[in-house]
C-alpha cells in the first residue's frame, strides 16, 4: 500500500489538563487534520479511558482506518493499552504508533506554550509518517520453559518459590550466602503480630522442604544470563562449602576451629569461627559452612568429622534454562559512618538491627536488660539515620524514607517496655510515619508515657561520649528549638534500608535502577513487579523499602505474574526483528560483523543465490545491522530506515514553516 | 548598514536552534521521560525520535535532518547500559564519525552532531548536555542550506 493511501486516525489526549494546559490542542488539530493521509483528527480529555478507547475502535470500523496515532503520555505507560484497543477494533496492532507529548513535551516545557505546541506537532507528524510505512505483523510464538529462577533466598525468594512450586512450576533458588533465611531470621519480635523473625522464616523453610520441585543452591551467584523470555540460559557459580554433610560431632569440630572473625549474622557484635552455623535457628541447609576467606586449612575440623568435610572442594559452574527470573536480593541495613551519632565510638551506641540481635538472645527469665555489662534504664532512639538525607556536596545520599523504621522502632520499644517496664524510653524523630493501622502502636507508645521529641530537619541531635557516658543534645522543634539534654545508657539508631547488589543485578540482567539505587519496576501503579525486560520480575525490598507484609505480598504477586507468563508453555515475542530483502542484498556481510547475537548467516535463496539471512529467534532487534548495510537490504520490521528518514524529514519541515 | 547590523543582532538573539534528539527505547528515552516527570526544562525546539539502540543510527539521518530544517542532531546513546551489546558506544561512535564526514562533504559543520551516553536516570547530564549543545548551535548560527 502506498504511503499516501493509508487512512490514518490521529487522537490527541488532554490528559485532564496535564497536556492541554501547556500546549494548544486546537492548533495541533488544525495543523494535522489536513495532513496527507489523515482522515480523522480528534482530541479527548482522557484517551486511555474506556470512552477514549471506544472512540478509536468505532473510528477504525466506521472510517475504515488502517493506521492509528495516539499522542498522549509516555509509551511506557499506555502503549499496550492503545495497542489492545486497536486490536479490538480489528486492526493489526503494529499499524499503531504512540507519540509522547506529555513527558517529552507539555511537562518539560511548561513556560513556552508556543514552542511546546510546535514540538508536539513535530512529534505527531513523525508518528504519522511512521504509521504510513508500518506493516501488519504477527508476534513470534516460541516454546517457554515452565521453570523460574529466583535470585535471593530471603523471605521474598522463599515465598515466591513456595507459591510457584504449588502451581506446579520448577524453581531454582540461588542464594549468595551459605544459608537461606535472609534478614528476617535475625529479627526479634516483628510488627504487627509480634512473632519472632526466625519463626516466620522457619515456617517458610518448612514449606520449601515439603515441596518437591524447589532446588536450592547456596553459596552461589548468578554469573550470566543469556537468551530471552521463556528461554533464559543462566550460568551459576557455586563456591565451595567444604562441608559435605552433617556429622554427630559437628559442634565439636566448630568448637576446635582456631579462627575467629566478626559475625556478619550479628552485624559484627559477636565473633564466629571459620566453620560456622548462623546464630539463629531459621536457616537451610542444616549443615555448617566453611568461610573460604577466613579458613587457614589447618584441618583440625577434618580430624574430628573426617570425610564429612572436604577441603579440596572446588568452585563449580551450574547451568540451567528457565522461563522467567524473579530478583529478590533484598536490602542491607544502612551502616552509619564512624562517628555518625557516635556510631562505632561506644559499645552503647547501636543500630536497630544490632539491638534486635541482642534482644533475641537475652535469656527468657532475665529481669534486667544488660548490654555489654551495663544495666540499661534509659534508651534513646534516634530516627531517620541513613534515610531522608539532605543532599549536600556532591556525594550520593539516601533521599528516600525507608518506610519500616518508624513502626519497627516504636514496636520494638513497646516490646521492650513489656519485658522491662522500668526502662525509660526517648524517641528523637523528624516525623513519625506509622501509616495505616500501625498508628495504633504510636498511640500506645504515647499512652505509656514514652517521650517523643521532634528535632528540626536541618539540625539533628548531637551525641558526645565522656568516659563511656553518653550525652545527647537535641533541639525540641515543638519548643521553638529549645535545647534539651538527655543522658541515656543506650543510644539506638533507627537505620534505613539500602539496596543489596542492585548494581550487580543491573549489570547481569540489564534492567534499570531508579535514582534511589533500588531496582525499578516497569510502572509504579500498573506493573509494580514487572521490569522493562520481559520475563524478569522483582520482589521485596530490592525494589524499595518495604515491611515484611509488603514484601510477601510483592513476592506472591511476582510468582503469579511469572506463572501467567509461562503457564501456556509458549511465550509471544515482539516481532522487533530484522529481515533481509534478498533482491537488494549484495552480500557485503557488514551486518554479520555488527550483529551482537550471531543471528545473521548466509543462506541460499531459490532463484536468487546466496544472500544474508536473519534467524529471528536469535535476533535481539537492536537495528545495528540496518545502520551499516550499503544497500539498505536489511531492515527492522517495526522501524525501517525509510520510516526513520521520513519521520526526520517531515518533523524537520515543521520547524521551518 | 547600522540598521542591518541591529536587525542581524536581534535576529541572532531570537535564533532558536532546532535539534533532532535520537533517544533509545530502553535507556535514554527513560531519562528524557524522567526529565519531563520532574518538570526539568530544556529547549523546546527539540524533536525526539526513539530508536531501539543508538547503534541503529545511520549517517544519512544527520544529513536529512540538517537539509530539511534541523540545526543539529543530538544522539542520546545507550552507553554501557545498552541491553543489546557491550560495544554499543564504540559502534555508535563509528557511525557518528562517518556522519561528521558526510556533513563536511556536504558543506555543513561536523560540530552539528553530538553524541552522549545518557543512562536511564541521567536527567541532570541530559539537561546539561542538551543545553550546552543548544548554546554551541546558537554560536554556529542557522544552517546555510543550498
Amino acid at each position: 500500500m502506498s504511503r499516501e493511501k493509508k487512512r490514518i486516525g490521529v487522537y490527541v489526549c488532554h490528559c485532564g489538563g496535564n497536556i492541554s494546559n501547556y500546549v494548544d490542542i486546537n492548533r495541533i488539530i488544525e495543523a494535522i487534520k489536513e495532513y496527507p493521509g489523515v482522515v480523522v483528527a480528534k482530541d479527548f480529555m482522557f484517551m486511555c479511558s474506556d470512552a477514549g478507547q471506544q472512540m478509536i475502535i468505532d473510528d477504525i470500523k466506521e472510517e475504515k482506518l488502517d493506521g492509528v496515532v495516539v499522542a498522549a503520555c509516555s509509551p511506557k505507560l499506555h502503549e499496550m493499552t492503545f495497542r489492545n484497543a486497536v486490536k479490538r477494533g480489528g486492526l493489526n496492532e503494529y499499524l499503531f504508533y504512540h507519540v509522547n507529548i506529555r513527558e517529552h513535551c507539555s511537562w518539560a516545557h511548561m513556560h513556552d506554550r508556543e514552542l511546546a505546541t510546535m514540538k508536539a506537532i513535530s512529534h505527531i507528524i513523525s508518528g504519522i509518517e511512521h504509521v504510513k510505512l508500518a506493516s501488519a505483523l504477527e508476534k513470534i510464538s516460541v516454546k517457554a520453559e515452565r521453570s523460574v529462577l529466583i535470585i535471593g533466598g530471603g523471605i521474598a525468594g522463599l515465598r515466591a518459590a513456595v507459591d510457584l512450586a504449588t502451581m506446579g512450576f520448577n524453581v531454582v533458588i540461588v542464594e549468595k550466602s551459605p544459608f537461606v533465611g535472609g534478614n528476617v531470621a535475625k529479627w526479634w519480635k516483628v510488627f504487627p503480630s509480634g512473632e519472632e523473625g526466625e519463626d516466620i522464616v522457619m515456617e517458610l523453610i518448612d514449606e520449601v522442604k515439603r515441596s518437591k520441585n524447589i532446588t536450592i543452591i547456596t553459596n552461589a551467584e548468578v554469573e550470566s544470563v543469556e537468551g530471552f523470555v521463556g528461554n533464559f540460559d543462566v550460568s551459576i557459580k557455586i563456591k565451595p562449602r567444604y562441608v559435605l554433610r552433617d556429622h554427630p560431632k559437628m559442634r565439636e569440630a566448630i568448637e576446635i576451629c582456631p579462627i575467629e572473625v566478626p559475625n556478619e549474622y550479628d552485624f559484627g557484635l559477636t565473633k564466629r569461627k571459620a566453620i560456622y552455623y548462623p546464630p539463629y535457628k531459621a536457616f537451610y541447609p542444616e549443615i555448617p559452612a566453611i568461610d573460604d576467606k577466613a579458613c587457614n586449612r589447618c584441618g583440625k575440623c577434618v580430624e574430628i568429622v573426617g570425610d564429612a568435610i572436604d577441603l579440596s572442594q572446588k568452585e563449580e559452574i551450574f547451568k540451567v534454562r528457565v522461563g522467567a527470573i524473579i530478583v529478590a536480593t533484598g536490602f542491607k541495613p544502612y551502616e552509619p559512618r564512624k562517628g555518625e551519632f557516635g556510631y562505632g565510638e561506644s559499645p552503647y551506641i547501636l543500630t536497630l538491627p544490632q539491638l534486635e540481635r541482642i534482644l533475641s538472645t537475652i535469656p527468657k527469665d532475665s529481669e534486667k536488660l544488660i548490654i555489654n555489662g551495663r544495666e540499661i534504664s534509659k534508651i534513646c532512639f534516634i530516627y531517620c539515620v541513613g534515610s531522608r538525607q539532605q543532599p549536600k556536596g556532591g556525594g550520593k545520599v539516601n533521599e528516600y524514607c525507608s518506610r519500616y523504621c518508624c513502626t519497627s522502632t516504636i514496636f520494638t520499644s513497646l516490646k521492650i517496655a513489656d519485658r522491662f517496664p522500668n526502662i525509660k524510653i526517648y524517641h528523637l524523630y523528624r516525623d513519625i510515619r506509622t501509616y495505616g493501622s500501625y498508628e495504633l502502636f504510636y498511640l500506645e507508645a504515647q499512652r505509656r508515657k514514652m517521650i517523643f521529641i521532634k528535632y528540626p530537619d536541618d539540625s539533628p541531635p548531637t551525641v558526645s561520649i565522656t568516659d563511656e557516658k553518653l550525652l545527647v543534645k537535641v533541639k525540641d522543634f515543638a519548643a521553638r528549638g529549645k535545647e534539651l539534654i538527655i543522658k541515656p545508657d543506650l543510644i539506638v539508631l533507627a537505620v534505613g534500608m539500602e539496596p543489596n547488589d542492585a548494581e550487580k543485578i543491573q549489570e547481569i540482567l540489564k534492567i534499570s535502577i531508579g535514582s534511589d539505587g533500588f531496582l525499578r519496576e516497569a510502572h509504579p501503579k500498573l506493573r509494580p513487579v514487572d521490569t522493562l525486560r520481559a520475563g524478569v520480575f522483582i520482589a521485596g525490598t530490592i525494589q524499595g523499602p518495604k515491611t515484611i507484609s509488603e514484601t510477601l505480598a510483592s513476592a506472591s504477586s511476582a510468582a503469579a505474574k511469572a506463572v501467567s507468563l509461562l503457564v501456556r508453555g509458549r511465550v509471544e515475542l515482539e516481532p522487533t526483528t530484522a529481515y533481509v530483502d534478498p533482491n537488494k542484498c549484495n552480500l557485503s556481510k557488514k551486518c554479520m560483523e555488527v550483529c551482537p547475537s550471531g543471528a545473521i548467516s548466509v543462506k541460499s535463496y531459490p532463484g536468487i543465490g546466496e544472500r544474508a539471512w536473519v534467524n529471528e529467534i536469535l535476533c535481539l532487534g537492536c537495528g545495528a545491522c540496518t545502520a551499516v548495510c550499503p544497500s539498505e537490504a536489511i531492515q527492522l520490521k517495526t522501524l525501517s530506515t525509510h520510516q526513520i528518514k521520513n519521520m526526520i524529514r517531515e518533523a524537520a519541515k515543521i520547524w521551518v514553516r | 548598514m547600522f540598521i542591518l547590523f541591529i536587525s542581524l543582532a536581534i535576529f541572532m538573539e531570537d535564533y532558536k536552534p532546532k535539534i533532532l534528539v535520537l533517544s533509545t527505547m530502553y535507556i535514554s528515552d527513560l531519562a528524557v521521560d524522567l526529565a519531563g516527570l520532574q518538570h526539568k526544562e530544556y529547549p523546546p525546539t527539540t524533536t525526539i525520535i526513539r530508536l531501539p539502540c543508538s547503534s541503529m543510527f545511520r549517517p544519512e539521518y544527520a544529513l536529512i535532518a540538517l537539509e530539511n530544517g534541523f540545526d543539529g542532531v543530538f544522539i542520546a546513546a545507550d552507553g554501557t547500559d545498552c541491553p543489546f551489546r557491550e560495544d554499543c558506544t564504540q559502534l555508535t561512535a563509528r557511525r557518528v564519525e562517518e556522519a561528521m564526514k558526510l556533513l563536511k562533504e556536504h558543506g555543513y559543520e561536523p560540530e552539528r552532531i553530538k553524541m552522549a551516553a545518557i543512562c536511564s536516570v541521567c536527567v541532570k547530564p541530559f539537561i546539561r548536555l542538551i543545553n550546552e549543545f543548544y548554546e554551541r548551535l546558537r554560536k554556529l548560527g542557522p544552517v546555510k542550506r543550498r
